[in-house]
């Protein structure tokens, strides 16, 4: 069977019906995320989002400001490569990647001094784009993998202006990692699981087999989203 | 340095202490053995990017940059350009993508390519620092290095790969060096380049892997850049007060040791141990290749007659190296057997035996099959035994002491500018000797941009 970076990917580019209030939910977090970070740029730039401010108001913990960042990186990746068309769920999926793998690894991430909004926003971006481009699922775990070698981000950093800085240049990495893997740049397919990835550098110990339980039929970003 | 940073040393370790290391260093003359070895580092990682740059993985990242807004760095090795993060981050890949670059054998950095990047990116814009290139290169190999001895050996054993995760540091150093920075600035630049580190080892094997090189590069530019904007707008970090490196650390390595980073910086040069690579491969298989080699010539061994090769090496090349059946040239690159293979049939391993057709060549694939790894933990990183058993009952022994390329058996300058050579013949406009004279001469007022320029001139209307 395959590991947690395939099934993600099958996950993120699947048919999904999005639970009830779901859709509303992230359009909701599509107009705070521009009121909050500003607008997608009409133009790609690196890291355009503006980070100034976001660290003052939301700390690691905070699961809205992860969720913000990823449906604003999937807007402003929409924008500049693709269209709006299927942003909403894109957006979804992105998000939910990124809680799950929060929910799966974000203690041993901290115990190990990395910031969780790091990991979560770089695959989590990474995926939604990879959605948008209608990439093949093999791209789309080889954009993971690309997203996942540099999901960084210092836990130490937290409350300051730097923080701010490593978040949005998580969004800028997902979206070039999507970009590099549907152009056929070539990755492994197990970032997050492998013997030398994600999860045993930087969250030693964590239970792989929970990032994925219930995949597509139960939906973490419902409570969130809602609230 | 001032007497209130001197005495903290020990205690504990801060952002502007160790920006205080660099841009001390960074106000005085390389020693001359440095700037020696500054120079043979920057040459040769040049010419490794410049034989890359017409690569097909090159000009995959060249057509994705195109699709950005337009910029006006040159490629390198090439006619397009791109804005300067582009240009940092194919310039830093190319010059990993063959794994033919440099090693710092204590940290198994490769530390040319991410600086390379760094100054592509820099020193290709219009500017006037070009007199700075060599030391700012310098500076920030030096404080890569600095930072991987701190975190080696944990940090690479646990499946880092330090090219990335410590590059990313040397590259903001060297752009920001190029920008002039102030302690402060260089200080910002250093804690933002280490918010983005990055490189898993699980990238092995794919393009992923110098991407880590290429993404340390451009991601050092970004962090120097940044820096130097929050400074000018409203006094960067200041408001903080000073912070500890030491969280960062701890986040690299368990086992880090702070006094590494900045005990004697700018006395005792880590760069002065950098080693280059003869082979584009992973440099713990170069002995094994060197007895291949020798084996082929002194021997007169037909391959047909191989019945098995026992090849005793360093236990780290099963793991490092292990790779027994590669189908790619890449994969080929983290192949011991293949090297050795290659170095008996062909009496050299360049660039042609670690292409898809060598990796996939039936005559390679079945002697490979014959190759049996033995670990050895009596052996250096750079020592090899190959036992070749004949089908006759006849065995050849072909043992390395000391692999070419190692720090007991460097490069010469002629092998190294003959290296060079070779790598960038097929530009057709450079040759190695004007490479080292052009590099050796930008602090006497020779320009960057004419070396950029003029590598870049036979490839108008090329695609790759």
């Amino acid at each position: 069977m395959r590991g947690p970076t395939w099934q993600l990917a099958g996950f993120a580019l699947a048919e999904v019906r999005l639970p009830e209030g779901v859709a509303a939910g992230i359009s909701r977090l599509l107009d705070q995320a521009a009121d909050e970070l500003g607008p997608p740029p009409v133009q790609w730039e690196p890291a355009a989002l503006d980070g100034t401010g976001i660290w003052q108001r939301y700390s690691s913990a905070d699961t809205q400001a992860e969720a913000m960042l990823i449906v604003s990186g999937t807007a402003q990746a929409a924008r500049a490569l693709v269209d709006d068309r299927g942003l909403v769920t894109a957006a979804a999926v992105g998000v939910e990647t990124g809680l799950r793998l929060r929910a799966a690894l974000a203690e041993q991430l901290g115990r190990e001094g990395w910031d969780p909004v790091g990991v979560s926003v770089t695959c989590g971006v990474a995926l939604a784009v990879s959605r948008l481009l209608e990439a093949t699922i093999d791209s789309a775990a080889r954009a993971l993998s690309i997203a996942s070698t540099q999901a960084a981000g210092q836990l130490h950093e937290g409350g300051t202006r730097v923080a701010g800085f490593q978040w949005t240049r998580a969004v800028a990495n997902g979206i070039e990692a999507a970009e590099l893997a549907f152009a056929g740049f070539t990755a492994p397919v197990t970032g997050i699981e492998g013997s030398r990835g994600l999860v045993a550098l930087q969250a030693p110990g964590a239970d792989i087999a929970t990032i994925c339980a219930g995949l597509g039929q139960t939906w973490l970003l419902g409570e969130l989203v809602a609230s | 340095m001032t007497a209130e940073l001197s005495s903290r040393v020990g205690k504990d370790v801060w952002w502007r202490d160790f920006a205080d290391r660099i841009r001390t260093a960074f106000n005085a003359p390389l020693p001359a053995p440095v700037r020696h070895e500054a120079l043979r580092s920057l040459v040769n990682v040049l010419g490794v990017g410049l034989g890359a740059s017409r690569s097909e993985e090159v000009g995959r990242l060249v057509r994705l940059a195109l699709t950005r807004p337009p910029g006006s760095v040159p490629v390198i090795g090439r006619t397009e350009q791109v804005d300067a993060y582009q240009a940092a981050l194919i310039a830093g890949f190319a010059a990993h993508l063959d794994d033919f670059d440099d090693t710092h054998l204590a940290t198994v950095i490769h530390p040319g390519a991410s600086c390379l990047g760094a100054v592509w990116g820099m020193a290709g814009q219009a500017g006037g620092q070009d007199h700075d290139i060599l030391r700012a290169f310098a500076i920030g190999c030096e404080a890569q290095l600095r930072l991987g001895m701190a975190v080696t050996p944990g940090h690479y054993q646990r499946g880092w790969h330090i090219t990335g995760t410590c590059g990313v540091v040397g590259a903001a150093v060297t752009s920001a060096l190029l920008m002039d920075a102030s302690v402060e600035q260089v200080a910002v630049s250093i804690r933002l380049a280490a918010a983005q580190t990055l490189g898993h080892r699980e990238a092995f094997g794919t393009e992923l892997k110098p991407l880590h090189a290429g993404k340390a590069a451009a991601n050092g530019l970004v962090a120097a850049s940044t820096a130097k904007r929050w400074l000018d707008e409203d006094g960067g970090l200041s408001a903080e007060g000073e912070r500890s490196m030491l969280p960062l650390l701890r986040t690299l390595s368990a086992d880090n040791d702070p006094d590494r980073l900045l005990t004697g910086f700018g006395e005792h040069w880590e760069l002065l141990s950098n080693t280059y690579k003869p082979y584009p491969c992973g440099i713990v298989a170069h002995p094994g290749i060197d007895a291949a080699i020798e084996a082929s010539g002194q021997h007169e061994v037909r391959p047909d007659e191989i019945e098995r090769i026992d090849y005793e090496c360093h236990p780290l090349v099963l793991d490092l190296m292990g790779n027994l059946d590669p189908e790619t040239g890449l994969q080929a690159r983290f192949s011991a057997v293949h090297g050795v293979a290659v170095g008996l049939l062909a009496g050299t391993a360049g660039l042609a035996q670690f292409e898809d057709e060598s990796a996939r060549s039936d005559e390679v694939r079945s002697l490979r099959q014959r190759i049996v790894l033995v670990p050895r933990s009596d052996l250096n990183r750079d020592q090899a035994n190959l036992r070749i058993v004949l089908r006759s009952g006849r065995e050849v022994v072909s043992a390395v002491r000391a692999a070419r390329g190692s720090l007991s058996r460097p490069l010469s300058d002629e092998e190294l500018v003959a290296k060079v050579d070779q790598l960038v013949a097929p530009l057709g406009s450079v040759s190695g000797i004007d490479l080292w004279n052009l590099v050796d001469s930008l602090e006497r007022g020779s320009r960057w941009r004419d070396l950029v320029v003029s590598v870049a001139g036979q490839t108008q209307g090329s695609e790759a």
